[in-house]
């Protein structure tokens, strides 16, 4: 039997977070009463005229920039005529043939942990539509569709991938990399709860092996990656079955039930779309010119992979370990921040995905709101070196820094939890405890290691966990079996 | 003299000085517009409270502010196809009967600032596709020289308004010529300014790379002043030019109220000229406009026109501007492609007209613009559709679009060596109601002269400048020629069409004229003077 | 386009894209005045345009901003008063589905059902 190896193209698209709509003025906040946020604009009103907001425009190159496009130097909005009672004009402006920004690529890791460039079509700039909601348990029962035009002519990008992905694991990572990125460079929230990240996906099958790509479906509107996987994961099985009993994927278009975990097609016939694209002309075209160009170029962050690489390189991480850093720019800040007061990256690094990452799962939050500072998680790792508290009682400071952002020295001042390394008074504490318990002390003579645990947990009972374990390990040993 | 007979500029003089009030003013043309409305039919919305409303808003910034308004008082017929905040706009449709904008459009809130009086709005084709007001949606408007006659169009009902005194001055728009072919019938001045010279924010798109919001007056001087108030840049349309605005009516000195507003020297740059600015002026006369069939006395009547301007000092000189012929068919290409997408708004979900029962969205829509649009707007879109569809954008738009940058180059090579372009405006003078109605070719060869100007960008003003008699009776109607010229140079097109106005003198164009009216028998006035040229 | 410069129109194709629903009658006589306009502005394909650089704005113009600074918007009140049909705070239309067909246009629409 064939083997079939799916070609998967993808699209996503993403809200800017400018505050005004791409073309007007009104604002861009989510979760307004309905048509609140409208102007004769965004109704598409008779006189009507679309001017460019700048900083939409900024954020489109910069996302360009980030994806290592070509910023073009002529840049043309068109129209894209199509009806749809969300969209307000009878047509969107978009970009076709003379976007924002061609080429590029987003770079991800692969199962197999090798790196794999997919390569990015272009990224254009264009208008939202906007909301309809069905009056019926899905679009297919409706008996009317009720539209809010708040959502109508906020600022997207389109950025449309070569069909280059092979696996479902690989769309998920390109997915996940490209929300990585537009984060790091702030042109987006990216909150897909809120519809400000969507994703339209292309699916073909073709012989492994072979350079022919299939007939392919086209899956709009997805508003999670775990809807896309699950699309993907259905269409290659339902694609499959549908070649290997000898049939042939339609060219269509085709609509994902969530709810049913199937996707259907959503042309019975084939009414083949004519978008009729023509150069927009309420609008000037747009030439940034390469100073701006760079300005804003000098304005980008250090981006995921080359953060991961310095990581690598710089620092000796493991690969897992400055990707997952890397891949989330506030805990990559807060690393980065927390080396300049304390030395050991792998250090810094464990306690960031275990202790910290647990904390901020628990509460819900982020680094970007925690309360103590990188300084103060640096000291933190400092007293535990210094051998000032043992590693257990740092988890305990750290989960007070979190939640005060007190400083570690202070918790530990004023809670008592200095470790004991006084000799002496270890002594004292542990000559009485082995006379005490004759009995373990013998079986720990004789050979069972296991005896010493029981009397290192006493010690640590009897100091509240502060009594330097290495040091009380030491002098049970001496007073054990220097007691013959 | 009642006011429905005065110029703008008498108007607002007589205002700012307190001699009459708004009200008195706007009161006498809400007379004249009961006069002449059952004969001539302009407006399709009179604003009539709103008008006695805005009449005493600007008495009362009179008084307060003590200021000097540039159109005090002057009652503007607009066109209903520019949005007026709380009134009606319905674009000669069906489609948008009874919708209300939330909005002014700029040209409106200039002419509110002005001191000026929005009277009422205009009837027009529908959605401005058309030359003579037949393709209303709700009524055809009536030539005064001729209601037998159309007034042209697609602006015929500002044209009728304005004649008729029932309006002080209008506005129109221009896509193909829409404001000049209906001042040619109806003997009045019409300007059709410079792409972007006027805001198009809040003008109902019918094609919108050659959209462009005109004027018309009874003579040049109100012309001017009503276009230096709409003028100028505006942040809501991205195609608007960023160039100071003359105060055009300021340049025409020697007239006995040139600058007769009252109102002081405005922001504009003046280049003062008078009659004098004549000589020297290269005239290009460029040979195809009147190898399109010009009726003989058109032609006439043009080289009328170059022989005053050659007596006063004028270098006079017939040009070639070989792609010409091509203005047409690439006009019918655009505008409609344009058109296509621009109506396309006019769906039943926002506002406008919706039919009635549709069981889906698609058969609201197909029903709605069926029952909405009349057919020659259903026929544009149609052509425009087709022009960009998937296998025809190249043969088409694409195309009309580089035959469009030749006629352009046409004009760029023209004005090296000319100041100003004469033409005849239309080849012939109004047409009777019916007449070209079955023939469509026909009436799309109407802008023959004029949609050159649209697809170039350029300022082109046309004026009358004969009447010429009709049917062998006692009956005259206007004839017009058009001069064009270099973006941004309406001042020329004034001075030079002033000098022209002068020393033609034809009787009766600068008060209102109906036919009915005996006080205005063009006849007498015309016989009585002899044919003396 | 035909050999003899006219254009075969499908005209039931183009009041669809156009969303027209023209009447039997109508489409014949546009079918018959479409292709004479056709034919009249076919004149275009006589010229030789190679090398032309299509001129899409009447004049030129380029770099057209404005700030990413809100303004007032309308009340909801003046944003439905021509609402040709509304439920609550919504514009309403009929449902989006044809009868026993499947949606019909979706591109950029939202086709989320409210849940």
């Amino acid at each position: 039997m064939t083997t079939w190896e799916p070609v998967i193209g993808l699209e996503v698209h993403a809200e800017l977070a400018t505050r005004t709509k791409l073309f007007c003025a009104c604002p861009t906040e989510f979760g307004a009463e309905p048509n609140t946020l409208v102007c004769p604009r965004c109704l598409g009103m008779p006189g009507t005229l679309p001017v460019l907001n700048k900083q939409a425009l900024e954020f489109a190159i910069r996302a360009g920039l980030a994806f290592d496009c070509q910023i073009a130097e002529h840049i043309v909005f068109e129209r894209k005529n199509y009806f749809y009672p969300d969209l307000s004009k009878g047509y969107q402006i978009s970009q076709l043939s003379q976007a924002v920004a061609t080429g590029g690529q987003v770079n991800i890791v692969t199962d197999d942990g090798n790196e794999k460039q997919i390569h990015i079509t272009q990224i254009q700039l264009e208008e939202e539509a906007g909301k309809s909601i069905h009056g019926g348990a899905t679009i297919r029962e409706a008996t009317f569709t009720l539209e809010d035009f708040n959502r109508c002519g906020i600022p997207l990008i389109e950025i449309i991938s070569e069909p280059e992905m092979h696996s479902v694991e690989e769309a998920k990572a390109y997915l996940e990399k490209l929300k990585t990125v537009l984060l790091y460079i702030g042109v987006s929230d990216c909150k897909m709860e809120e519809g400000s990240l969507r994703c339209d996906v292309n699916i073909s099958l073709r012989e492994a092996g072979s350079d022919r790509l299939g007939r392919r479906a086209e899956i709009k509107n997805l508003n999670s990656f775990r809807a896309v996987v699950n699309v993907l994961e259905y269409e290659i099985q339902r694609q499959t079955e549908l070649l290997n009993s000898g049939g042939t994927v339609a060219r269509e278009t085709r609509t994902w039930d969530e709810g049913r975990g199937e996707s259907f097609s959503m042309r019975s016939k084939e009414e083949a779309h004519d978008y009729r694209f023509f150069p927009e002309p309420d609008l000037a075209p747009v030439e940034p010119g390469q100073a701006w160009i760079a300005e804003i170029k000098a304005t980008l962050p250090e981006l995921p992979d080359i953060k991961r690489r310095r990581y690598v390189e710089e620092y000796g991480l493991p690969l897992y370990d400055a990707e997952l850093i890397s891949g989330n720019r506030e805990m990559a800040d807060f690393f980065d921040k927390t080396l300049q007061y304390y030395k050991d990256p792998k250090a810094i690094s464990n306690w960031l995905m275990g202790e910290v990452s647990r904390l901020n799962n628990q509460a819900e939050t982020g680094f970007d709101k925690l309360r103590f500072s990188p300084q103060q998680l640096g000291e933190l790792l400092a007293m535990i070196d210094n051998g000032q508290i043992s590693t257990k009682i740092a988890k305990t400071v750290l989960e007070e820094m979190f939640a005060s952002g007190t400083a570690p020295a202070s918790i530990v001042e004023a809670r008592g939890l200095m470790q004991i390394s006084d000799q002496g008074a270890l002594e004292t504490m542990i000559n009485s405890l082995v006379d005490a318990n004759p009995g373990p002390a013998e079986d720990y003579r004789n050979g069972r290691d296991k005896a010493l645990g029981f009397f290192v947990g006493q010690i640590m009972k009897e100091t509240k966990g502060r009594a330097n374990p290495v040091l009380v390990t030491d002098l049970l040993k001496e007073a054990i079996l220097g007691k013959k | 003299m009642r006011p429905n007979e005065m110029s703008a500029r008498q108007i607002a003089r007589v205002v700012n000085r307190g001699e009459m009030s708004p009200t008195e003013i706007v009161g006498d043309f809400l007379k004249k517009i009961a006069e002449t409305e059952p004969e001539y039919h302009a407006y399709i919305t009179v604003t009539q409270e709103d008008a006695l409303r805005q009449a005493a808003e600007v008495a009362d910034r009179l008084v307060k502010g003590g200021e000097k308004l540039p159109l005090a008082g002057v009652p503007v017929a607009v066109k209903d196809n520019i949005c007026t905040k709380g009134v009606q706009t319905t674009c000669g449709s069906k489609i948008l009967a009874g919708f209300v904008p939330p909005y002014d459009a700029t040209v409106v809130a200039k002419l509110r600032e002005a001191g000026a009086i929005i009277i009422g709005k205009t009837n027009m084709d529908e959605f401005a596709m058309g030359s003579s007001t037949e393709n209303s949606g709700y009524f055809t408007s009536r030539n005064p020289y001729d209601p037998a006659r159309v007034p042209g169009g697609s602006s015929g009902g500002s044209a009728v308004a304005v004649r008729c005194g029932s309006a002080a001055v209008g506005l129109g728009t221009e896509t193909g010529g829409s404001v000049r072919q209906p001042a040619a019938f109806c003997g009045l001045v019409g300007l059709k300014p410079t792409y972007g010279r006027v805001s198009r924010y809040g003008v109902a798109a019918f094609a919108s790379s050659l959209d462009q919001v005109g004027t018309f007056g009874r003579d040049i001087a109100d012309c001017a002043l009503l276009s230096s108030v709409i003028s100028g840049y505006d942040a809501n349309d991205s195609t608007a030019l960023d160039a100071p605005v003359p105060l055009y009516h300021e340049l025409l000195s020697g007239t006995e109220n040139g600058a007769g507003t009252g109102v002081g020297a405005g922001t504009g740059t003046v280049v003062g000229a008078g009659v004098d600015g004549i000589r020297g002026l290269r005239v290009g006369v460029p040979k195809e406009y009147f190898q399109t069939g010009v009726e003989p006395e058109v032609a006439a009547a043009v080289r009328h026109c170059l022989d005053i301007l050659s007596a006063m000092g004028a270098i006079v000189e017939e040009t070639t501007m070989p792609h010409t012929e091509y203005a047409l068919p690439v006009y019918y290409v655009i505008a409609p492609a344009e058109a296509s997408s621009n109506l396309a708004r006019y769906d039943g979900v926002r506002y406008g007209w919706r039919s009635g029962n549709s069981p889906n969205v698609m058969e609201m829509y197909c029903n709605t613009r069926d029952e909405g649009f009349g057919p020659e707007v259903k026929r544009r879109i149609m052509i425009g559709t087709y022009a960009l569809s998937s296998g025809y954008y190249e043969a088409y738009y694409l195309r009309a679009m580089k035959v469009r940058r030749l006629i352009r180059d046409d004009f760029d090579a023209a004005f090296k060596r000319y100041d100003v372009l004469v033409t005849p405006t239309t080849t012939a003078p109004a047409f009777k109601i019916g007449e070209l109605s079955e023939d469509l070719l026909a009436m799309y060869r109407s802008d023959i002269c004029t949609a050159t100007a649209n697809l170039a960008g350029i300022p082109a003003l046309s004026m009358p400048c004969k009447f010429v008699k009709v049917g062998g009776g006692r009956q005259y109607l206007p004839v017009s020629v058009q001069l064009m010229a270099n973006v941004l140079r309406e001042d020329l097109l004034f001075r030079v069409g002033y000098a022209l106005q002068e020393e033609l003198a034809l009787p009766g164009l600068k008060q209102p004229y109906t036919h009915l009216q005996p006080q205005g028998d063009l006849y007498t006035q015309l016989e009585g003077r002899g044919d003396r040229r | 386009m035909g050999a003899d410069g006219r254009s075969q129109v499908d005209i039931g194709h183009l009041a669809t894209l156009a969303r027209l629903n023209l009447k039997p009658e109508e489409c014949a006589k546009f079918q018959e005045q479409i292709e004479d306009i056709l034919a009249y502005v076919d004149k275009l394909s006589q010229l030789n345009v190679d090398g032309v650089e299509p001129m899409t704005t009447a004049l030129p113009m380029i770099n057209v901003f404005r700030d990413d600074t809100p303004h007032e918007t309308l009340s909801r009140d003046e944003a439905m008063r021509n609402a040709p049909d509304k439920e609550g705070a919504f514009f309403k239309v009929p449902r989006i589905i044809q009868d026993g067909e499947a949606p019909d246009d979706g591109e950029g629409g939202d086709s989320n059902a409210s849940k």
